[in-house]
């Protein structure tokens, strides 16, 4: 992929606009501590980490850096977590920092970590995640960063053995500037992967989703939605892009991308792209771009309820729709950075 | 000598949509207490009367008045007129996915009640009066908890527009094509809840093609409405001369 080409809606220029000086990093704040028996962390060596992205062009913004840490945190096989792993990264305030993970699962282990990140500054997080035979991960991550000086730049690329699944949710609420961009290789049959992502975008924020899902195997089946809310004078952007190889037939791609624009100066920019090489398979992708239905506001206001709050109503039935798929702890914390977006006053 | 303000009174009311002009100049003076019923062909304006009246974005009033109650309505906001006594049930209620039923209904209420100065009801008393309510329209709990009109049938939808009419417990309540998508028993059965409504107080306004709603609710006045303009008045057994002879040959003659 070119490196000019995939940041052609979040500009490189925007990006190193907000960099900051480096700093070292601080371990992300892992809780429950201490940490339950089956699960493994301990430091690694960065530059074999970052051996990991060789694949991406090498001046990828989320790789420029000489100081950054790594951790690698091993599942063990069989692991059945009864609580989530929480990573917590905070920026600090004019840095910037790389920190980047090893997540692996080995076979039939079923985790679910939940990653926050906040405050200023700049973060560029990594993650590298295999997923072992049979293993199920649930990744929750929300992005919470202060709207004014922070910026975070997150970088995924997750393998996927045989039977196994990873299911990921995404709140991409925070920072002036962030992008997220997942790269998911389904490598064996009957892996599957599923992505939900929420971009909640107000005042002149600028949010990027991007994904790369190859389908590298028989029988694979990967399923997104995104939807993206925006107001005031933001800009988002989503960008997926669904590679099925040439052996990999009885692929199932489906990608959906919402968009709602509460403001006319809010810009949306999306690209939808299918790369299929192989001939028995189903794949599908929409796009839709709009604002709050004339009708439906309409209908609120002539049983009495006030046009903000029917606003808010409907901008909640837009966003609260995926979240029936979290647990009851997620959700919870999910809702509440939800909520704070849409009693906010410009929303 | 005492006169009472009517409920509703236009005057010359001009609508327009989109640069076309629909209602030229319509007069209709509905007292408290009373029941006037508006037919007439597709396209005559009937349901631009009822947006118009509710104050939906796009139905422009060029000439004329709108005085409701004695105020003019044109300076307030759809909501501000739900709250001051008017509802319109329209004729295809609108879908809206994600929003429970529930949830509308007792945001509704409560955004009623806090217009007209009322105590709010907290959520065990909203869904208590709710759930009153709709037992009266036979509206089973389940369809409560799915999204507004998602996936309900024609009929479902009109019982779900009544029940909203009885919840905000309007002074005039505008009926547009509310008969359709319904069969003959949730007809007798809406039509016995809009009966139940009708007080000293209260107006209706019927806006239908046939009489067929009219052999349950017995309207007071019946205006037939033509090309934008109230052509003919008369009492309720115009319906029955409309139905024998068509609208052409009846809005003819002229008003008695």
């Amino acid at each position: 992929m070119m490196l000019q080409e995939s940041f052609k809606y979040t500009p490189l220029k925007k990006i190193e606009s907000l960099y900051y000086p480096e700093s070292t990093p601080h371990a992300p704040y892992v809780l429950p501590h201490p940490l339950p028996t089956g699960v493994h962390v301990e430091e690694i060596e960065w530059q074999a980490f970052k051996q990991k992205f060789a694949e991406l062009p090498p001046n990828h913004p989320a790789l420029q850096n000489t100081q950054g840490k790594a951790w690698r945190l091993t599942i063990s096989a069989a692991y059945d977590a009864h609580e989530p792993l929480i990573l917590n990264y905070s920026g600090s305030m004019a840095t910037q920092q790389f920190v980047g993970i090893d997540l692996e699962l080995l076979p039939d282990s079923r985790c679910d970590v939940q990653q926050t990140f906040s405050d200023s500054g700049a973060l560029n997080v990594l993650l590298h995640s295999t997923i072992g035979e049979g293993a199920q991960l649930s990744l929750l991550r929300l992005q919470n960063m202060d709207k004014t000086h922070g910026s975070m730049l997150g970088l995924t690329r997750m393998t996927l053995a045989q039977n196994s699944a990873a299911q990921t949710f995404t709140v991409n609420s925070g920072a002036r500037l962030a992008r997220i961009e997942d790269h998911i290789h389904l490598t064996s049959p009957h892996s599957n992967i599923k992505t939900t992502t929420l971009m909640l975008l107000k005042e002149r924020q600028h949010g990027d989703i991007t994904s790369v899902i190859h389908h590298d195997a028989e029988q694979t089946t990967s399923i997104q939605e995104c939807r993206t809310v925006l107001a005031d004078d933001t800009t988002g952007v989503f960008q997926g892009l669904i590679k099925v190889s040439p052996h990999a037939q009885k692929t199932d791609g489906q990608q959906m991308s919402r968009a709602l624009l509460l403001s006319p100066s809010a810009t949306m920019n999306t690209k939808p792209e299918l790369e299929i090489f192989a001939d028995d398979v189903k794949c599908s992708h929409g796009a839709a771009i709009g604002a709050l239905d004339d009708q439906m506001l309409f209908y609120l206001r002539a049983r009495g309820i006030p046009d903000q709050l029917a606003r808010q109503l409907l901008i909640e039935a837009f966003i609260c729709e995926p979240l029936q798929e979290l647990s009851q702890i997620a959700s919870f914390k999910t809702e509440k950075l939800l909520r704070a977006y849409i009693e906010s006053d410009r929303a | 000598m005492i006169v009472a303000t009517p409920l509703l009174d236009l005057k010359n009311l001009t609508v327009q949509l989109n640069d076309k002009v629909i209602l030229k100049g319509v007069d209709l003076c509905i007292n408290a207490g009373e029941v006037h019923a508006i037919m007439g062909p597709n396209g005559a304006g009937k349901s631009t009367l009822g947006y118009a009246l509710a104050g939906r974005d796009g139905y422009t009033v060029t000439h004329g008045q709108m005085h409701f109650k004695g105020d003019e309505l044109l300076s307030l906001t759809p909501e501000e007129r739900v709250a001051k006594g008017l509802f319109l049930s329209m004729q295809y209620p609108v879908e809206i996915p994600g929003v429970s039923t529930l949830l509308f209904l007792r945001t509704a209420l409560n955004s009623v009640r806090k217009a007209r100065g009322l105590e709010e009801l907290d959520a065990p008393a909203g869904l208590k009066l709710i759930r009153e309510k709709a037992k009266i329209l036979n509206i089973d709990d389940a369809y409560l908890k799915r999204p507004i009109n998602v996936g309900f049938s024609g009929g479902e939808k009109k019982r779900l527009e009544a029940l909203q009419m009885i919840l905000l417990e309007p002074s005039l309540a505008i009926l547009d094509e509310t008969d359709s998508g319904l069969d003959i028993d949730a007809l007798k059965l809406v039509a016995s809840t809009i009966n139940g409504l009708r007080n000293q107080e209260r107006g209706l306004l019927v806006i239908t093609h046939y009489q067929r709603l009219l052999d349950y609710i017995t309207p007071d006045r019946i205006h037939i409405l033509a090309e934008g303009k109230i052509v003919r008045s008369g009492a309720a057994d115009l319906a029955h001369q409309l139905e024998a002879h068509g609208y052409n040959a009846v809005a003819s003659e002229t008003t008695p």
